[in-house]
């Protein structure tokens, strides 16, 4: 780990933020976002996951993925606009402008294709597509904060299996990033084009091609190492192995019951309480062997208050939805401005600390 | 916008205690205090060409109605927009309450959602509140908040039905429903519906001929006031003008006088009642838009004549009116600073860190 070899080499003692803290941090922001339309919460989530993002992030290949996936949410609105525009519902509204449309037939219903265009709906869908765009930015400030190799290291023996299969996928992005500036470099030095349709048609093989040897190559390089070998008898392993996995489908369906108003509320926290005992038990089970850990990341004060400030972040937004849910919504028919609910934006803001609380990153440090 | 064009096309009705520029083309009807008018075919939309009478205007004894046929009209009239007269029927669900029928005339080829929006401006009450998803949270500003909030197993939440020979339970949204002749739209408030075509329908008939007798076959916007008259009004709406609660101006419940002869649209008024005070309050007086058909019931001896009413009980006219955007600008201005002073702080810290390598 190059970071950690110029730490050592610049006697700097600060160790960097724990990659769980970073990305729980993340998490519970997207969490928030999910629950929000209303462009002046959305619009400080972004800012919020983006000033941290930019303070903290360290001097790596993937500290480019937050302008990346803020591009991506970009599109995300677009298309959201562009797809309300064609297709969305007609609700009566203030028109700008109508196109073409077209009859389909009664089995159809609810669909429109073409029809007078509002503004009302327009912005409605952008608000709707900004929400996605806030938890793009949030995943995207949690991979330019930390790499998703120091996140590996992390995760217990006992989800072995699971960690490998999420590690390949979660560097998937940030290593389509990194090559995409390598192709493009390439080209650019061998005179060919990098922008266009000719150059989109010239990076996108290369870069698919290289991302995925990448992601193998990791997959091989953690097997090599001995990466989630355990010490315990295979038939104890297997059963921890099942536990753990029906844990994690529990919390899984448990979270989705939490988070979706419209599901039975038996599916909320019973199942997420039965899916951690489960997670838990498969833990304990696999971690008797007793592992070494090279170099740890240690879990201090600073990641508490990581974790705490998003935790309160998102409490806030909660409380807010049970009290004034309409205050988090974007007022669209009848359209009106959105209203600025205090202890929301107060609670998002909160979530700017670790920006001071986390240790800088390397290259800052030693100036 | 040519719904209101169309709108404004229509025998307009204009109430106040005097207004000399709209006494024109009408006939002039003097009416007990407060009274509600009642236009059943056509559209009917309450227009100030004068002075904007006060609310204690409104309440004083004798307040004129006038029927004015729109200026506007004529522009419309030429360019031969067909217009469909549509029956809205909004039942607020309370037990107390009884069905407002609204009689709104739109342009043809017109989606119910057009036609219930059409009817919150004639009516100078809040206009219809929907989810981004489309789905109707509220009409008249009831319920103020909430979209469909979920009880347990049950709903509150505006049901949607067509009308007919009998009340069908919608399996559409209105924005997709094009309204034709002799559609009728209803809305039922389900305090605790179960979001099945099992929910109750509105209380009241459901045939357009009923709710709004000249609809069918559609007028044009070419119907003058005089088309457009019938001598009397339509038979189910025998009532008793309950007074509900409330109990200010005079509840003497006499019959109003119809001028019959004069060109004006049949104009039918209860005595005024303390809910209809209330409504006489409002900034807007839109007398002659909305009318209450009661369930059914026997006629009251003595009551031949068909008194049609509007009665909204003073609470839920209170949570009408209530201003549904109330936020300060102050916080909205301090959130969009705050936003855009962090967005440029990271814009700057990301320049100089790219600078600085």
């Amino acid at each position: 780990m190059t970071d950690v070899v110029a730490r050592r080499l610049t006697g700097v003692r600060v160790a960097p933020l724990h990659p769980v803290a970073w990305w729980t941090w993340a998490i519970l922001l997207a969490a928030a976002a999910a629950r929000i339309t209303n462009p002046l919460c959305l619009g400080l989530i972004l800012v919020v996951a983006g000033w941290v993002a930019v303070s903290r992030r360290p001097q790596s290949t993937w500290a480019r993925s937050y302008g990346t996936l803020l591009r991506l949410g970009a599109l995300v609105v677009v298309i959201r606009v562009v797809v309300q525009v064609l297709f969305g519902q007609r609700l009566p509204g203030h028109t700008l402008f109508t196109i073409p449309s077209l009859a389909l037939p009664s089995w159809m219903a609810g669909v429109t294709v073409g029809g007078p265009v509002t503004a009302d709906a327009i912005v409605g869908a952008a608000c709707q597509g900004l929400r996605l765009a806030a938890i793009l930015a949030c995943v995207g400030a949690a991979n330019a904060l930390v790499s998703p190799f120091r996140l590996l290291r992390c995760v217990p023996a006992g989800l072995y299996e699971i960690a490998v299969a999420v590690t390949v996928a979660v560097s998937f992005t940030p290593q389509v990033i990194t090559s995409i500036g390598q192709v493009r470099d390439a080209r650019r030095l061998r005179g060919r084009a990098v922008s266009g349709p000719a150059g989109v048609r010239g990076i996108a093989v290369p870069v698919l091609e290289s991302a995925l040897e990448r992601s193998l190559a990791l997959a091989a390089s953690m097997d090599s190492r001995g990466f989630g070998r355990r010490a315990v008898s295979a038939s104890r392993q297997r059963l921890a192995s099942a536990a753990t996995l029906a844990g994690l489908l529990g919390l899984a369906v448990g979270v989705y019951g939490v988070l979706d108003a419209g599901a039975p509320s038996e599916l909320g926290l019973p199942v997420v309480g039965v899916g951690a005992l489960l997670v838990i038990t498969g833990l304990v089970a696999t971690s008797v062997g007793g592992r070494t850990r090279y170099r740890p990341d240690r879990w201090s004060g600073r990641e508490w208050v990581t974790v705490f400030v998003s935790a309160a972040a998102l409490a806030a937004i909660v409380v807010v939805g049970r009290h004034d849910a309409a205050s988090l919504t974007m007022p669209v028919y009848p359209l009106s401005l959105p209203a600025a609910p205090p202890l929301a934006l107060v609670g998002l803001l909160l979530a700017a600390l670790p920006s001071v609380v986390a240790p800088p990153p390397i290259d800052t440090a030693v100036r | 916008m040519a719904a209101l064009a169309a709108v404004l096309c229509a025998p307009t009705v204009l109430a106040g205690a005097s207004d000399p520029a709209g006494a024109t083309a009408g006939a002039v009807t003097a009416v007990p205090t407060g009274a509600v008018t009642a236009v059943p075919a056509g559209a009917v939309h309450a227009m100030h060409t004068g002075p904007q009478p006060t609310p204690a205007a409104a309440v004083a004894s004798d307040a004129v109605v006038t029927v004015e046929h729109a200026r506007e009209c004529a522009s419309v009239r030429r360019a031969g927009a067909v217009t469909v007269v549509v029956p809205v029927v909004v039942d607020m669900g309370g037990p107390s309450d009884e069905a407002e029928v609204s009689c709104v005339s739109v342009p043809a080829g017109s989606t119910d959602a057009q036609v219930l929006s059409a009817r919150a401006k004639l009516l100078g009450l809040p206009s219809p509140r929907y989810a981004v998803s489309g789905l109707l949270c509220g009409i008249d500003g009831y319920p103020a908040t909430g979209c469909g909030q979920q009880n347990g197993s049950h709903y509150a939440y505006w049901a949607y039905f067509h009308g007919g020979s009998s009340w069908t339970y919608a399996s559409e949204g209105p924005a997709s429903w094009t309204v034709s002749a002799g559609d009728v739209e209803g809305w039922r408030f389900e305090p605790e519906g179960s979001a099945t075509p099992a929910d109750p329908p509105p209380r009241s008939p459901s045939g357009a001929q009923t709710l709004c007798p000249a609809s069918v076959p559609p007028t044009t916007t070419t119907t003058t006031p005089s088309s457009t008259a019938p001598s009397t009004s339509p038979p189910t709406t025998t009532a008793t003008a309950t007074g509900a609660s409330g109990g200010q101006g005079g509840s003497g419940a006499s019959p109003s006088s119809v001028n019959p002869s004069g060109p004006a649209p049949s104009v039918a008024g209860t005595g005024a009642t303390g809910p209809t005070a209330a409504r006489g309050a409002r900034p807007d007086p839109g007398v002659g838009t909305t009318t209450s058909v009661p369930p059914p019931s026997p006629a009251p001896p003595g009551r031949s004549a068909s008194p049609v009413r509007h009665q909204t009980p003073p609470s839920r006219l209170a949570v009408r009116r209530t201003p549904t955007n109330g936020g300060a600008p102050i916080g909205l201005i301090i959130a969009v600073v705050l936003i855009a002073a962090l967005a440029a702080g990271a814009a700057f810290r990301a320049r100089r860190r790219t600078a600085a390598q």
